[in-house]
């Protein structure tokens, strides 16, 4: 669901946007700086340490979906099949986050209903995903290859 | 301080002062030791005294510690065949666990007889062994594989083996049989697991290490080295497949028969390849046994695997293991003189060793030697892993290859126009 996102905005996602963006603001972040344009939705975008953070809100059935992400590496130009397998292993081992690959940038991200989100528990996915991204970006690059996602 | 202690027992090792380095050792063990180090503190001890017993006791203390320390195994085996009346007189060079020659990054492989520097190789270094050179029977056509040991002269095994034990695998004791004259044992692959060695007990007592040269986890088979020759093979059945109802025997390691037959199912199964059995899984060691028919014929082995609606177990047709053996044959042909190793994952043979590379060209896991070295992308390695052999995607213009006609790199679908 994470990279499918964008299915018109209501009025209940507007009130979960302005959640977000108080929760943002609790958590130091400037909503109207970190604000990104989507086409049909809501996001935000920051730096977390040295992760890039995105979150995006997204409606799906009927229920509001809060989604953090954490762009990490671009896929190398060789070395896939060791890479693909390295991340799948990973995947088993974190807790509470998932890797994906979506065209060829690697993503560490979160997903979970908006209904009753507070600021704690959005400051501790975010860092938790942000902790993650900073662990494993420099490692896959380091024995991989490709090329970091805030590297130009 | 107990690693203080140890250093010091083990200087006094290295000076030859076994009485000394007995007491120091022994008063180190008594200290909170995190099990690598006990494991090492146990070898070290065992190389201050001659007796057998001795040093048994201390390498089985060192495995009770460390379980997946490999040296000590190997080390127990040795020994513990040092105590049968009829064991091999030793030669050779021992195996070490050590990386490949030439491997970038890699750890120096340990020498024997050669002091150890501690300060820089760590506290968890065993000892040069005190075995007899060359005293743990390996695989003769493995000496060409990473990681193993020269080759010496292989034991002779007269007389049939209908059954050998394969231990030391994730599930516990399993059996297996020979299934060539220069000592391939065929078990299953839930026996042997991702083990690169395993032991195999013959009927006589004697136990070999084996060394896992190639599994097949499509068809639960792993194929086992050991270094011996053997006189007899149990005649194989020339039928291709098992008649429904037929009465078979699964002769188990540790004397354990039984008798059973050939379950009869309306299920759609290939007769070629599997067999139902109305043998329980509770009733099976943890597989690997030959399967005999009614006059003494061997027509398959037993595996613990079973159809999703009952418990009962599938036997693998014995034409079906030979296919295996045949193709590792014929793998091995084709990679001789290369240096290749077993990949512990998926059971593959890999040529990643003769590239420098680190990952299995197969599954794509780190090879075993590779795990604690620092990896790094290969740009030479692109043929390994046939990432270069592909036209251009005209996306990303990577040549790694298509999956559905989508870029396995950047999963452009190369039948639509790449992006501007």
């Amino acid at each position: 669901m994470v990279f499918n996102r964008g299915r018109g905005r209501s009025a209940s996602l507007e009130q979960h946007a302005n959640n977000v963006e108080r929760i943002l603001s609790s958590i130091g972040v400037d909503p109207a700086q970190a604000r990104i344009n989507t086409r049909d939705g809501y996001g935000w975008s920051f730096q977390h340490g040295s992760a890039l953070i995105e979150i995006y809100i997204a409606q799906q059935d009927q229920r509001e979906y809060l989604q953090v992400v954490a762009p990490i590496i671009h896929v190398p130009m060789n070395n896939l099949l060791a890479l693909y397998r390295r991340l799948l292993e990973l995947n088993m081992s974190l807790t509470n986050a998932a890797i994906g690959v979506y065209q060829d940038v690697v993503y560490i991200f979160n997903e979970r209903p908006l209904a009753g989100l507070d600021a704690n528990e959005a400051n501790f996915i975010i860092s938790q995903i942000a902790g993650y991204a900073d662990d494993l970006d420099n490692q896959l690059v380091n024995e991989f290859g490709g090329r970091l996602y805030t590297q130009t | 301080m107990a690693i203080r202690i140890v250093e010091q027992g083990i200087q006094a090792v290295q000076n030859g002062n076994r009485d000394e380095a007995r007491r120091l050792l022994r008063y180190a063990l008594k200290e909170d030791l995190s099990p690598s180090l006990r494991a090492t503190t146990l070898m070290w001890l065992a190389e201050t005294g001659d007796d057998i017993s001795f040093k048994v006791d201390c390498y089985r203390q060192a495995a009770d510690a460390d379980p997946q320390n490999n040296d000590v195994q190997q080390r127990l085996s040795y020994w513990l065949s040092q105590q049968l009346p009829s064991a091999q007189p030793p030669q050779g060079t021992p195996p070490q666990a050590m990386p490949p020659q030439g491997m970038p990054q890699a750890a120096p492989p340990s020498q024997q007889n050669v002091p150890i520097s501690y300060p820089t190789q760590g506290y968890n270094v065993a000892p040069p062994s005190s075995m007899p050179p060359g005293a743990l029977p390996t695989a003769p056509n493995a000496s060409q594989q990473v990681g193993m040991g020269q080759n010496q002269g292989p034991m002779q095994i007269q007389g049939q083996q209908r059954v050998v034990g394969v231990l030391g695998g994730p599930l516990g004791d399993g059996s297996g049989f020979f299934v060539t004259r220069e000592g391939l044992v065929a078990t299953t692959r839930a026996v042997t697991g991702s083990q690169p060695r395993v032991s195999v007990d013959l009927l006589s007592g004697h136990r070999l290490v084996g060394e896992v040269v190639r599994s097949f986890p499509q068809y639960d088979v792993s194929l086992v080295k050991v270094n011996a020759n053997v006189e007899h093979l149990a005649t194989v059945s020339p039928s291709p497949y098992l008649q429904p109802d037929a009465p078979i025997v699964v002769t188990m390691h540790g004397g354990k028969g039984l008798r059973s037959k050939r379950r009869n199912t309306r299920s759609a199964i290939n007769d070629n390849l599997w067999f139902p059995t109305v043998i329980h899984r509770n009733e099976l060691d943890a597989g690997g046994a030959p399967v005999y028919d009614e006059h003494n014929l061997l027509v398959g082995m037993i595996t613990r695997n079973t159809s999703r609606t009952n418990d009962y177990a599938y036997g693998l047709h014995i034409s079906q293991v030979y296919r295996c053996v045949e193709q590792y044959a014929q793998e091995s042909q084709q990679v001789q003189g290369q240096k290749t190793t077993t990949c512990t994952n998926c059971g593959a043979i890999s040529r990643a060793p003769q590239y420098g590379a680190f990952y299995c060209e197969t599954c794509g896991s780190t090879l075993p030697y590779a795990e604690n070295v620092t990896r790094y992308p290969l740009p030479n390695a692109a043929a390994l892993y046939q990432e270069n052999m592909h036209r251009p995607c005209p996306n990303c213009q990577a040549q790694v290859g298509y999956y559905d006609s989508r870029c396995l790199r950047c999963g452009h679908d190369i039948t639509t126009p790449a992006q501007q």
